[in-house]
């Protein structure tokens, strides 16, 4: 019997139709959802990328290009330090390919400064895979190391901190280390401000006119080379606000080229720390070019201290007649010890003698009737008891009379047994011919209208005569050779002798000129140190004075000051006292 | 209908793909300029950083110690004597090669001298030393004759009859008009008539005039 079966016929009710109607829907539907969601997906990407692109446009719309640490300009907007995107040479030793002796040859011949060896135990020797071939190279130097066609060589882009202007205001400027931290001067005083994001855009800009600083260093260079001085240091201040118009101290060093100290071996216990090892801060300044000797070096000041002190005793009351004769007749002994004068008149002089032929004996005297107490107010006001108000960090305390005795009172007002540096002179004699208002020292260019916190140290009248002493002594007295034609300068002489073993050494001589100028309306004052100068005449009026009338010869005109023949300031009334008995 | 009902939904979900994609497009245009400006701030950029390169390297070559090598080296030049400096303007507008009527006879001028607490004395613009005479006459040896560099001074000592102005402009009358005044000087008169007084002057020479003419000096 045969069986068939037969497929039955599928059911098309009308409800099935529907089903399958509603399911063509739903996946209609579902292709939708994913084209909607498709170009949802477009629209959110597009509103991203439009948000992200804006905040793009906020990040790069300056087309300054700002560095990575901020220039430093001087006041004329010169560049004295900035960034450049500078080139290194670095060997990964193993890609090298060649002959390593070979290629230390090779290198030593690019660099001539650096001899073969020191090439080949970079790339022979060291943990380190990569290291340092040079920094700092020249474009041309990087053509010749890449024409070697080692593979294992690269020659990284760095930035580079670059000083324009090499070894000129080296101190003052300072310099950064490998890792772009400043070390020294205003690199160091300023580095935050220089690294800031917020601030690295804008220079910063010092109080220093580097074509003053030019002249000074120039004409001190060449002070020094005539007299065989061990050293010298010399400042340029504005009187009227306490600007560093020029800095300068020598021997200097090239912060684009850093030279190791030259360090006696072993060292000396001195210059240990604690822990046995070298410690950077007790460092001399005769055995390191770095050291900025007008703010870390400290001297006694000798005879321009004269001036402060009689300034004082004219604001004690004490010396209210000029013409008041002192007893310098005979060298003056006060407890055991002896004060005599370099060149003694042997007479009874007055103030006016007394400083123009620097008396030690009449200073002491005038002191002494003076008494401590003005004195210490006077050089505590001038921060003499202090590290002076000032933004680099390397200042040095000063020697400050462990006890203020009568004899330590007479021989400090003479400027013996105190000892500062020569910003802190520099500073006082600005106050003491400014019109008697002593203003904090700085390094920036101050702002027209800017608050100083300044103070009175000398009343007016005892600054205006002190202008026509500090004139009198370059007209008629041991600063003669300091004198400019036309630039009216006055100032006053130093030459102290240096302390060593307990007593003083004779032949080694500070010879220190504080001057100001136009002495009618002063507006710059020039300090010039020399130390131990070497010459047949080493006292102040042979070494320092003269580069003092160099100086403002040449740098004069650059700060706004003429040379006028026909005016002067007006020292008639004082110059006949100068001719008393003499 | 229902047909063209359920289209017309489709028709709409077009359209707002179709505006999409159009909004899409411009978004991309302004992406692609937005791009193209960012190109070009990259490019100031990178050109003023190499701007920034090359003044470090020029500073670097002509710092202010190489500057006084060359001069020590080459170039020689020296500060500038006190003489060579000239006070005011009115120094300046006295200078030219004609000397005064009686340089021996004059005076050397006073030094004027001040106390410094005092208000400051008045610059000693009024004083003209002999010297910067000899100086300008150095100084223009060289130089064509200038006739009309008298004019200034003139004006101000007295007031000179008007030269015909064919006279300042013609050289050969500039010349007669300044032999006149050299021959009336010579002979002991004064020879501001004879000045050409609207002879063309520099700018320099006009500003020192006018303000020496406001002074009333």
């Amino acid at each position: 019997m045969a069986t068939i079966i037969a497929r039955p016929e599928p059911s098309r009710s009308s409800k099935e139709q529907v089903h399958l109607v509603a399911l063509a829907h739903g996946r209609i539907m579902l292709v939708l959802l994913l084209f909607v969601a498709v170009v949802l997906a477009m629209a959110g990407r597009m509103v991203w990328i439009g948000v992200a692109a804006g905040a793009r446009v906020e990040r790069s719309a300056s087309t300054v290009p700002v560095p990575h640490r901020a220039d430093i300009v001087d006041r004329n907007g010169v560049p004295l330090a900035r960034d450049i995107p500078g080139y290194a040479i670095s060997v990964r030793k193993d890609r090298l390919i060649g002959d390593r002796h070979a290629l230390a040859r090779a290198l030593s011949r690019i660099f001539p400064d650096e001899t073969e060896q020191h090439f080949y135990q970079i790339l022979a020797t060291g943990k380190s895979n990569w290291a340092y071939l040079r920094t700092r190279a020249l474009p041309r130097e990087v053509a010749a190391v890449n024409a070697l066609g080692e593979p294992g060589i690269e020659f990284p882009r760095e930035p580079e901190r670059l000083y324009p202007q090499r070894a000129l205001a080296a101190h003052l400027i300072g310099f950064t280390d490998r890792d772009g931290n400043g070390v020294l001067g205003a690199e160091r005083a300023f580095n935050d401000r220089l690294l800031a994001d917020q601030t690295r855009g804008t220079p910063l800009q010092l109080a220093l006119d580097v074509r003053v600083q030019a002249a000074l260093e120039d004409e001190l260079a060449r002070g020094v080379a005539a007299q065989g001085a061990k050293g010298a240091a010399a400042v340029v201040l504005d009187a009227t606000n306490g600007e560093v118009i020029a800095m300068a101290s020598l021997p200097t060093f090239n912060p684009n080229h850093l030279e190791p100290l030259q360090l006696p071996d072993p060292l000396p216990p001195e210059l240990l720390g604690k822990d046995g090892k070298l410690d950077p801060n007790r460092i001399p300044c005769d055995m390191s070019p770095r050291c900025d000797r007008v703010v870390q070096a400290l001297y006694e000041l000798g005879s321009t201290f004269k001036p402060l002190s009689i300034g004082a005793a004219m604001d004690a009351g004490v010396v209210t007649d000029l013409a008041r004769t002192w007893d310098a007749t005979k060298p003056l002994v006060i407890d055991g010890r002896t004060i005599h004068d370099d060149h003694a008149l042997g007479r009874w002089i007055n103030v006016p003698e007394t400083l123009v032929h620097s008396s030690n004996i009449a200073t002491a005297r005038i002191a002494d009737a003076m008494g401590p107490q003005p004195l210490q107010k006077l050089f505590r006001e001038l921060e003499f008891n202090q590290r002076m108000s000032f933004e680099l960090r390397e200042r040095a305390y000063p020697l400050w009379p462990r006890e203020w005795s009568r004899i330590a009172n007479m021989t400090v007002a003479y400027g013996h047994g105190i000892a500062v540096t020569p910003l802190h002179l520099a500073a006082a004699y600005a106050a003491l011919v400014n019109g008697g208002v002593w203003h904090p020292t700085t390094i920036l260019k101050r702002h027209p209208g800017e608050q100083i916190a300044s103070r009175r140290v000398f009343s007016e009248q005892t600054s205006a005569r002190m202008r026509q002493l500090l004139r009198m002594i370059v007209l008629s007295g041991t600063g003669r050779s300091a004198d400019a034609p036309g630039y009216r300068v006055g100032g006053k002489t130093g030459s102290a002798e240096k302390p060593s073993n307990g007593g003083y050494a004779r032949r080694s001589i500070v010879a220190t000129f504080a001057a100001a100028f136009p002495m009618d309306s002063p507006r710059y004052v020039v300090l010039v140190m020399m130390d131990e100068p070497q010459g047949f005449a080493r006292t102040a009026a042979y070494t320092s004075a003269p580069v003092v009338s160099a100086f403002v010869s040449r740098a004069a005109p650059l700060l706004g000051v003429f040379p006028e023949p026909n005016r002067d300031i007006d020292t008639s009334a004082l110059m006949p006292l100068l001719h008393e008995g003499g | 209908m229902i047909a063209i009902k359920r289209l017309q939904s489709i028709m709409w979900i077009l359209v707002i793909a179709l505006g999409a994609l159009a909004a899409y497009l411009i978004s991309l245009r302004v992406a692609t300029e937005r791009n193209a400006v960012h190109e070009t701030i990259d490019q100031i950029r990178h050109t003023r950083s190499e701007i920034r390169y090359l003044e470090a390297e020029y500073g670097a070559r002509a710092n202010m110690l190489q500057l006084a090598n060359w001069n020590s080296s080459d170039l020689q030049l020296r500060v500038p004597a006190p003489s060579q400096y000239l006070p005011s303007e009115r120094a300046l507008a006295q200078l030219d090669r004609i000397e005064p009527a009686a340089p021996a006879a004059a005076p050397a001028p006073p030094v004027m001298t001040a106390m410094a607490d005092a208000a400051p004395s008045p610059p000693a613009d009024a004083q003209v030393r002999a010297s910067d005479f000899a100086l300008i006459r150095s100084a223009s040896a060289a130089e064509p004759p200038v006739p009309a560099r008298r004019a200034g001074r003139l004006l101000v000592d007295t007031p000179p009859a008007a030269p015909p102005r064919a006279a300042a402009q013609d050289p050969e009358a500039r010349r007669a008009a300044r032999l006149a005044m050299l021959d009336a000087r010579l002979l002991g008169g004064s020879a501001d008539g004879a000045a050409p007084r609207a002879a063309p002057r520099t700018t320099l020479r006009e500003a020192g005039a006018s303000r020496r003419s406001g002074k009333g000096n």
